[in-house]
């Protein structure tokens, strides 16, 4: 399968197999760090969890989501996100990440002893090595439970899956429906509001500005006409006053 | 000719030879059912996993899809959180510049006055330095006058000194108003004594 490596182990029906094969029925074994996706350390969800028809009832699948999730560390939640940073979202890129790797990893491990045990199955129920005369054939007897077995294994990590799934459709409802975030729609809506009228007072100022500098400039050349005609008639006053005491001393003469 | 003899077991024995192997021949002449039920063990198998291996894929990406949403999620709230952030500093400068263009503003404006009262006060001392020339030539004329005998002395010093009063009265008054009655502020602006009976 194109979402699974390439199968390179030899299955063999003994529990004791043969040099270089495998026990089918071996357990999966997560590595260290990481659980399974199954309860009960692998093994899957208890008889009372399950219906008739196979299906993980709501109560225990919720619990063990919600456990799932804690100990893969790949719910991000409100708060996580009013961190004010990218740091949680990132830890949850990766976490989720390996959390779906996980489950790939543990799909495919029993994915391939499935197929062996399906088809041994089937080849026995075929060739009627079901029975031994009027009894059921032990071999048969086990290689079906355990087929059984298998098989819940596989449809309970397609259940955590969907689990997953609508686990990830409710945080995106919950976070749609926060009042952190819609208050935060609304600052960002007020604060863009603020700077256009603040941009368009800032833009009035300029021009004001712009106008009294204009005006200013405009009474300092008027001082300096001012400074000038000042200096003419003070010295024009000055001749007038020379001429007077000119004329003042003739008249004395 | 008749036969002398028959051993009937033989014959029987001989019986059950041939009807075995008529019995094998016939048994493998079953050989391609089994390879028939064979092949389809294996398409059962096929299908079974396939089925299987559908669900898995498909949830899988499903999986993977609904952690990008809520990753993307995680990632529109802390922009929108920087965004708001930026918007707020971005806003405050501008409430900043504003304050101070307002400061700037009133500078100006008081500048503006300023040079414009000194303007009019230059040309106060201009309207009093005029005075004074029209005093001084009006002077000059009259004892030009007086030294060529158009105008006695008497005549002279009377029209100077009357003149010169004129204007000494003129400068004081303006001197006065400026001081007094002027406003600091604005040159055409008079200051009045408050009114009884009113807050002005």
């Amino acid at each position: 399968m194109a979402f699974c490596p390439a199968n390179t182990l030899t299955f063999d029906v003994n529990s004791s197999p043969a040099t270089g094969n495998t026990y089918y029925m071996t357990s999966y074994v997560a590595p260290t760090g990481t659980i399974s996706c199954l309860p009960n350390n692998g093994t899957g969800f208890t008889g009372s969890s399950v219906d008739s028809n196979g299906s993980v009832t709501t109560s225990a699948m919720s619990a063990w989501i919600g456990t799932l999730l804690s100990s893969a560390a790949a719910a991000p939640t409100v708060s996580d996100m009013k961190a004010n940073s990218l740091i949680p979202a990132d830890t949850f890129k990766t976490k989720s990440e390996a959390l779906r790797n996980n489950i790939q990893a543990e799909y495919c491990y029993y994915y391939y002893p499935y197929q062996f045990a399906l088809a041994k199955l089937l080849t026995a129920a075929s060739t009627g090595a079901t029975s031994t005369g009027a009894t059921a054939d032990s071999t048969y007897t086990t290689l079906k439970a355990n087929t059984v077995i298998l098989n819940s294994k596989l449809n309970q990590i397609l259940q955590v899956l969907q689990a997953l799934v609508v686990s990830r459709s409710t945080s995106l409802t919950g976070y749609q429906s926060d009042s952190a975030l819609q208050t935060l729609d609304t600052d960002i809506s007020t604060a863009r509001s603020n700077l256009q009228s603040h941009s368009q007072a800032l833009q009035n100022k300029n021009m004001e500005s712009d106008v009294k500098s204009a005006m200013i400039d405009y009474t300092v050349e008027k001082n300096s006409s001012s400074r000038n005609l000042l200096a003419v008639y003070g010295f024009m006053n000055i001749v007038a006053l020379g001429m007077l005491f000119y004329l003042y001393r003739a008249a004395k003469n | 000719m008749k036969e002398p003899f028959v051993d009937i077991s033989n014959i029987i024995t001989e019986t059950q030879t041939l009807s075995d192997l008529e019995l094998q021949t016939y048994l493998n002449s079953l050989g391609p059912s089994n390879t028939f039920a064979g092949n389809q063990v294996d398409a059962a198998v096929d299908d079974a996993l396939l089925a299987k291996s559908g669900a898995f894929r498909d949830n899988i990406d499903k999986l993977a899809a609904g952690d990008n949403n809520v990753y993307n999620a995680s990632k529109y709230y802390i922009n929108a959180w920087d965004l708001k952030n930026a918007a707020t500093t971005l806003d405050n400068a501008a409430q900043a510049s504003i304050t101070a263009n307002s400061a700037g503003t009133n500078e100006n404006t008081r500048q503006y006055e300023i040079n414009e009262w000194a303007n009019s006060n230059k040309l106060e001392t201009l309207y009093i330095l005029q005075l004074i020339l029209v005093f001084v030539t009006f002077a000059c004329v009259l004892l030009f006058l007086n030294i060529n005998g158009v105008v006695n002395s008497s005549l002279f010093k009377l029209l100077t000194a009357i003149v010169g009063f004129i204007i000494v009265v003129i400068i004081l008054v303006r001197a006065r108003y400026t001081s007094a009655v002027r406003d600091g502020r604005y040159w055409d602006k008079s200051r009045f004594p408050r009114q009884v009976g009113t807050n002005g």
